[in-house]
């Protein structure tokens, strides 16, 4: 095909399909990255609210994919060709492992055996389920896991109670 | 929240949630619902809120040439955080090839090198990076429909077993069953208390109308009109037999209310019986020119005695005068009230020093010193001339001729002067 020449005055238009296929990819991919960059440059959007979860209400599916949220756990293992960590929880007689997707965090001084407190969101990877893309990996050897889980259950009765207050609240002006 | 339910700006700085930094969690910063009378205050559960403290985990940083902004993320909500930079965190390297270059003796003070510690400690504290901690207090502001913190103060925290983290999430769950979920009680007086009010009430009652008509003495049924109202504004649940009861014990009611009032205008010194008799009278003590009279006497003549001339007369030594010359039912608060008038009109002048009055012997000098305490002054009379109360243009003069004696030597005795 022979290109027609540009004359004064006349746009040059490339149009993503008069591409060959290879470049087309390439073309949608660098697009996309400088909308995103724009997006967060301009919008200054802050990630979600991570939510202290348990380990297994992670590995049990209580979570939705997308959803930010704060667990721990023992590192029980580290790859880090594959960037993958796992934690590992005793719980009601059961070991329950959650995988952490580590390449955003890495590198960092992995400690075989020692609790970590990772924030991220949670993925749905293949062949391995439920996957945490961790944002933040901090050790915190040496917590109460107890007390913490306390804390946490509590704070959850809390804002339960007031969101069941709430909602009493708003059904009689519902139903008037 | 409806205009209508927001509380009165007024009262906002009766709540204590108002003053303090607020430990609320993110999401509820996030949540709070703006003030239609004021902007920048918010509502959180009827409580007025403009400032807050934060802690948490940092998820986003942005630097700029002054400020850091820091999104900060507690479990609840994430929030920005507008953290200022100090002076000293701008400066650029200058100082670290002073600190090269300097020799200063060994263990001598280098002010070059204690600065440039306090620029990195300053900097270690400040600069916190995405997964360390931050502490942040400062007022909420809304920019670009966003809600931020102006940070007032902020540092970053270290917790290296979650134990900071933990006490944070129980302390802020008190302080909201405590404080925050509680609204504050407003109305002071409630209708519960009516006994205690209506004794407060009656007692204002009766001091404007002791002021306003300047009574000088009264007996208690002469008075005792002024309270009807507030016993007929008791709920009155009648029937028809019951009325008769309900008729007696209103007055019975509106007696003792007399009683009591009469009882605290006598504690407060406002009013006196000078004679305890049947026939109840009741002096009011501001108005009772006889008793100014009394004690002008008692101080003026106990002035002139050497044993009182050097230090002046001590409070008691003049009510027990009072009560022996006079009525032995003055009470040291009304005896307190009539000094305290008599100086206001500069007839007589006060001191004390840890309640004993100790004396100079300068009597002539205005009362105008008595503004403060501190200093040892004279229980000392003016001249020997009648000066009635509220005389204020003879007391001018005296003043005049007052410094002018007290430029003589210190030490006069009243009774050398011939009056």
């Amino acid at each position: 095909m022979r290109q027609k020449e540009a004359g004064h005055g006349d746009t040059i238009v490339t149009r993503a399909d008069s591409l060959p296929g290879y470049l087309r990819l390439q073309y949608f991919f660098l697009s996309a990255f400088y909308v995103s960059l724009s997006l967060f440059f301009y919008n200054e959007m802050l990630p979600a609210a991570a939510i202290y979860h348990f380990p297994w209400e992670v590995t049990s599916g209580a979570v939705q994919e997308g959803d930010s949220i704060r667990t721990f756990g023992r590192l029980s293992c580290y790859q880090p060709e594959e960037s993958r960590a796992t934690l590992s929880t005793q719980h009601a007689s059961e070991e329950h492992h959650v995988v952490i997707h580590t390449s955003l965090v890495e590198p960092f001084n992995p400690i075989i055996g020692a609790q970590y407190l990772v924030l991220g969101e949670v993925e749905n990877a293949e062949g391995v389920g439920v996957m945490v893309r961790a944002r933040v990996l901090n050790c915190v050897d040496g917590v109460n896991i107890a007390q913490l889980q306390k804390a946490i259950n509590e704070q959850r009765q809390f804002f339960r109670e007031r969101d069941c207050k709430a909602g009493d609240a708003a059904q009689p002006t519902d139903t008037t | 929240m409806d205009p209508a339910d927001e509380p009165p700006s007024i009262l906002w700085g009766l709540d204590p949630t108002f003053s303090a930094f607020a430990r609320l969690y993110v999401g509820d910063v996030l949540r709070m619902v703006e003030s239609t009378q004021v902007p920048g205050i918010f509502f959180y559960n009827m409580h007025p809120i403009y400032k807050v403290d934060v802690f948490g985990t940092v998820v986003y940083k942005k630097e700029r040439e002054d400020f850091f902004c820091y999104g900060v993320d507690d479990g609840t909500g994430v929030i920005k955080c507008l953290c200022w930079k100090n002076n000293l965190l701008k400066e650029d390297e200058g100082p670290n090839t002073w600190q090269k270059c300097s020799h200063g003796a060994q263990g001598s003070f280098r002010p070059v090198a204690e600065l440039e510690k306090l620029r990195q400690n300053q900097k270690s504290r400040c600069c916190v990076e995405i997964g360390e901690l931050l502490r942040v207090r400062g007022p909420v502001k809304t920019s670009r429909q966003q809600r931020e913190i102006m940070a007032s103060t902020y540092y970053k925290v270290n917790d290296p077993v979650m134990a900071v983290r933990i006490a944070w999430m129980m302390e802020v769950l008190e302080l909201y069953n405590q404080c925050y979920r509680k609204h504050l009680q407003l109305q002071t007086v409630s209708i519960g208390d009516s006994a205690i009010s209506s004794v407060c009430k009656a007692t204002s009652i009766m001091k404007d109308f002791l002021k306003e008509e300047m009574v000088t003495k009264f007996r208690p049924y002469d008075v005792q009109d002024l309270l009807q109202p507030l016993i007929s504004s008791h709920p009155q649940t009648a029937t028809e037999n019951q009325e008769q009861l309900k008729v007696l014990s209103s007055c019975q009611e509106l007696r003792q209310l007399m009683k009591e009032t009469l009882q605290v205008l006598q504690d407060e010194g406002m009013v006196y019986c000078k004679v305890k008799s049947k026939d109840e009278v009741y002096h009011v003590t501001v108005h009772d020119e006889e008793l100014f009279i009394a004690i002008k006497d008692i101080i003026r003549e106990d002035s002139k005695r050497e044993k009182y001339a050097e230090k002046g007369c001590h409070i008691l030594h003049i009510l027990s005068a009072v009560r022996q010359r006079y009525s032995l039912n003055v009470t040291r608060t009304a005896l307190e009230l009539v000094l305290k008038l008599l100086e206001c009109d500069s007839d007589i002048r006060i001191s004390c020093l840890h309640q004993t009055l100790s004396s100079a012997s300068s009597f002539l000098t205005p009362t105008t010193f008595m503004s403060s305490f501190t200093t040892s002054m004279n229980f000392h009379f003016g001249p020997p001339v009648r000066l009635l109360p509220g005389n204020s243009i003879l007391s001018v003069v005296l003043r005049g001729i007052k410094r002018r004696v007290v430029r003589l030597k210190n030490i006069v005795y009243l009774n050398r002067i011939s009056c």
